[in-house]
């Protein structure tokens, strides 16, 4: 191989190193500032564009007015006043692992899968101020962008798998979302798949990302 | 080896931890969608495969597949389908060491693993924790990554509502040793967390850099 070639290849497999780091980082960011309730940061972690799309058990969010909607407005801020006192005894947090990163060929786009075990802590104000200790676990499938030389999130799916109070078995239980929370912008698509004894648990949710070339719609669905 | 040369390998040993990670990951994922048969062919087919499992060791590329797609099914299998209803189980990785060798032939791995087991069987009715530890080696088949040699060692098998600081007055499904013609005794006992137990020191072996591996 010539010095230029080995030289080509290197760049190449350094930036794909590159982008599934900064692929990580991004997932990392997004989890702490979740918990955090730092959802103006939030929002900066996605790509501005109207081909945007966030799915969440409890709705859909589309194009990037649609995140700024679900974070900003349906989540809110901690630094909007009446958003910190409502997150008061709030900690909402989902720890990310088990990844399968892939980045395609043409370097524009990654898609990526990750487990979550977490757990929600609140205090439902709507219910004489009860305090939940709650185990969220979940799956992520997420579609990534490269925008102004920077990756960004492009495509999320949240898929529920359970939530329980601490000292409750999960198997019986079929609500992920308390309706303690209202998400007044969420779209109807939504994922709402709950533990069933009589059931198969589901084949591709997420998907596992294959090595792939370039993003194109077929491979979005 | 010119300059260049030295970096490309070491782009290459560096690539291969991120295919190493998505191995770990799609074997999560494949695992608990009982897509077991698709999981098999992430292994090496060789004789030297080694799985060992807290019920027992399996020994070769056969073995290794019968373990997981007739002992444990898989979702294409129409006989398969009605023992798979009401399974959940899901098993994280996280908290890696990777060593990729110098000779970019193999790599050595650990994780942690916590994770949960539903499925209509005495103690994980209403959901059990189900937390392990991986030893894994893993070696280049015709230029791609594969398992090799596995071992998954137990932390704690529990039911949601009872300690796993108290050991449990029955074995759960997954603990003990299975009869089976192609499931080897295992070498010695697994661990098991007792008041008296001490924490072993090396289990998993936590990798160090290393040149080559033995006899590859």
């Amino acid at each position: 191989m010539t010095e230029e070639k080995i030289r080509e290849q290197l760049e190449y497999t350094l930036f794909k190193l590159e982008a599934q780091e900064a692929c990580r980082n991004l997932m990392g960011r997004y989890s702490y500032y979740r918990t955090a309730f730092q959802s103006k940061e939030i929002v900066d972690l996605w790509a501005k564009r109207d081909d945007d799309k966030l799915v969440t058990p409890w709705g859909s969010y589309q194009g990037h007015q649609g995140i700024e909607a679900c974070y900003l407005q349906d989540i809110g801020d901690r630094s909007d006043a009446k958003v910190f006192e409502a997150i008061k005894g709030a900690v909402i947090m989902h720890e990310v692992d088990t990844e399968v990163i892939e980045v395609a060929e043409d370097l524009r786009t990654a898609k990526a899968a990750f487990l979550s075990q977490g757990h929600d802590t609140y205090v439902d104000r709507t219910d004489n101020e009860t305090v939940h200790a709650k185990w969220a676990w979940e799956k992520y499938s997420v579609d990534f962008i490269r925008e102004d030389g920077e990756w960004k999130i492009w495509h999320m799916t949240i898929y529920p798998l359970f939530q329980s109070e601490y000292g409750e078995g999960w198997a019986d239980n079929q609500t992920y979302v308390s309706e303690a929370f209202a998400f007044q912008n969420a779209g109807p698509e939504k994922t709402d798949w709950h533990y069933d004894r009589n059931e198969l648990y589901p084949a591709n949710e997420p998907a596992i990302p294959e090595a792939y070339v370039t993003y194109d719609k077929s491979s979005a669905e | 080896m010119n300059d260049y040369e030295a970096l490309l390998h070491q782009a290459e040993r560096l690539e291969a931890l991120q295919k190493i990670r998505n191995l770990m990951g799609r074997y999560s994922y494949l695992h608990s969608a009982f897509r077991n048969k698709e999981y098999a062919e992430l292994w090496a087919k060789r004789e030297d495969d080694k799985l060992v499992m807290p019920f027992g060791k399996f020994v070769g590329w056969e073995a290794v597949r019968h373990c997981y797609v007739d002992l444990h099914g898989d979702r294409n299998n129409p006989d398969d389908i009605d023992e798979l209803r009401g399974l959940m189980m899901i098993h994280l990785m996280n908290t890696e060491i990777i060593e990729v060798a110098a000779d970019g032939k193999t790599a050595k791995g650990v994780w942690l693993s916590p994770g949960t087991e539903t499925a209509p069987q005495p103690g994980k009715e209403k959901g059990a924790w189900c937390w392990g530890k991986y030893e894994v080696e893993f070696i280049k088949e015709d230029g791609t990554w594969k398992f090799w040699h596995m071992i998954l060692y137990p932390l704690f098998l529990s039911p949601y509502d009872r300690s796993w600081g108290q050991p449990a007055p029955e074995k759960m499904l997954g603990q003990i040793q299975l009869e089976d013609p192609m499931c080897q005794p295992l070498d010695a006992p697994m661990w098991e967390y007792g008041p008296d137990a001490e924490y072993p020191y090396d289990e998993p072996a936590m990798p160090d850099p290393y040149e080559h591996y033995q006899g590859v």
